[in-house]
């Protein structure tokens, strides 16, 4: 059973317009989506490589800790709290302009908009930039 | 169209096939779209009417198992890709129920549309006519056309007056770079390759390329890492291994972002190959490509004249 | 090499620029000779335009 399912390419901010060419359930090729309006029916490399990542055997699927110089799997429960707790801690030590958040544009938008609501309204601090402008 | 899609409904209900891979509508924005069709909503969508930028032919060779039984909608260039690529053994031909669709003469806007001197897929299983009519062009071809109560004509070739003006749209493209000389052809064509961002797209997309190892790669030193146009060799090795095959298909120079004239290149060099060989790619499997699966003998005994 | 002939010309590339010679590790004499006229026809024939920054 192959199915190619439109979407839109997660990496840059042109938005190309790519079909996943998914077989029994994994993806395992990109095609690019013919009359796409911003594409036009082309990719760029990472365009034609963005399922890579997908199944790859090395993309991570638990969150890791940092532990004794190297890092050990944990669960999402553990891993937020143990971010939210240490964020608590910095800003209540060092305050809030003490901590920097760095953003992606293989976030969302609405992704990007909870990220820095977080950061202006819960932390307090103007320090969230994005990869984008590096 | 209605034929057709009515064929590939029969195909499906009588379950001689597991899917048929063919190019759609989409009902949302209209454009044209692979589809591995199992429904008859899906046949319903099937469409020929313009230029499918991919290849069916390279999607049954990579995605389609050797032993699962498939169909194939295709326009004669992409029914030629689908033999060459059995030649290769990437695509087992009598897993494959073929029907190519005639296409008009320059009914596609594209520069390579308009050199097609291929416009009826006499090598296809089943073939269906501009005109309506369908033909079976093999045994696999007439057991299918049993299935719809159609009448079946002779099997047709292209018209030799369409041929001969596709010859005479061929020499008008070539033309300008035939009068030029070596240096400034050259510059043309280097300053086209300058273009380029590496994306792969014109590897990507062309049915005759199947290495899974492929040349091109950084790893095999031609194509360094990173930097951006590669070495101009880029080009030319994929036309020195491609050329004597390159069916005309176009889906080169349709998924290059740069708009580089590929499919003019690629196309001029297998039709100078194809009259020193004479070979012409995609027509008979049992005619082997010259680069690769000939020896010198066999084309000592075919009387090519080698220099 | 025929095929790769036709290559060079429609892209512009002197067909000299390439030559197959066979030569065994014992005719010394023809090595040399080849190599020589060989490269004198590249000197003439100037840079690898291949190379050139456009």
């Amino acid at each position: 059973m192959i199915r190619f399912v439109p979407t839109i390419c997660p990496y840059c901010g042109v938005g190309c317009g790519l079909l996943l060419v998914v077989k029994d359930g994994r993806v395992v090729d990109t095609q690019p989506m013919a009359g796409h309006p911003v594409s036009e029916g082309k990719l760029c490399i990472k365009g034609w490589n963005a399922h890579q990542f997908i199944h790859h055997p090395e993309r991570l699927t638990r969150p890791l800790i940092r532990e004794n110089g190297g890092f050990r799997e944990s669960s999402w429960e553990e891993a937020i709290g143990l971010v939210a707790k240490r964020l608590e801690e910095t800003k209540g030590k060092s305050g809030p302009d003490s901590i920097a958040f760095l953003s992606s544009a293989r976030c969302t938008n609405e992704e990007n908009y909870l990220l820095q609501k977080l950061v202006r309204a819960v932390i307090g601090t103007n320090n969230i930039d994005h990869c984008a402008r590096l | 169209m209605e034929e057709l899609r009515h064929l590939v409904k029969e195909m499906l209900k009588k379950g001689i096939v597991q899917g048929v891979l063919a190019p759609v509508r989409e009902s949302g924005n209209g454009n044209v779209s692979p589809c591995f069709v199992t429904t008859e909503r899906d046949a319903d969508r099937i469409a020929l009417d313009s230029y499918y930028p991919f290849s069916l032919a390279k999607l049954v060779s990579k995605q389609v198992g050797k032993d699962t039984k498939v169909g194939m909608v295709g326009t004669t260039c992409d029914v030629q890709a689908l033999i060459e690529l059995a030649k290769r053994e990437q695509v087992v031909l009598d897993k494959v129920l073929v029907i190519g669709v005639e296409c008009e003469e320059e009914g596609f806007p594209y520069p390579w549309c308009r050199r097609c001197e291929h416009l009826v897929p006499s090598m296809a299983d089943v073939a269906f006519y501009q005109d309506g009519t369908v033909s079976a062009n093999t045994e696999k071809g007439k057991e299918l056309l049993s299935l719809m109560n159609a009448s079946a004509r002779e099997k047709r070739e292209t018209p030799p007056e369409a041929k001969e003006r596709a010859l005479q749209r061929q020499e008008e493209d070539w033309a300008k770079l035939a009068r030029l000389e070596p240096k400034e052809r050259l510059d043309y064509w280097l300053s086209y390759f300058d273009r380029c961002i590496k994306c792969y797209g014109c590897r990507n997309s062309c049915p005759i390329c199947f290495c899974k190892d492929c040349y091109l790669e950084p790893h095999k030193l031609i194509v360094k890492p990173g930097g951006n146009p590669p070495d101009k060799m880029f080009h030319l090795v994929r036309l020195m291994h491609v050329g004597d095959s390159c069916v005309n298909c176009g889906r080169c120079e349709a998924s290059c972002p740069m708009s580089i004239p590929i499919s003019r290149l690629y196309h001029a060099l297998n039709k100078e190959l194809s009259a020193l060989f004479g070979y012409e790619p995609g027509l008979d499997l049992s005619s082997l490509p010259p680069l690769g699966m000939i020896t010198e003998e066999d084309m000592k005994n075919l009387g090519v004249e080698l220099d | 090499m025929a095929a790769l002939g036709k290559l060079l010309k429609i892209v512009g590339l002197e067909p000299d620029r390439v030559r197959l010679e066979w030569v065994s590790a014992s005719e010394g004499v023809k090595f040399a000779e080849v190599v020589k006229e060989f490269t004198e026809t590249i000197k003439s024939l100037g840079p690898n335009p291949l190379k050139k920054v456009a």
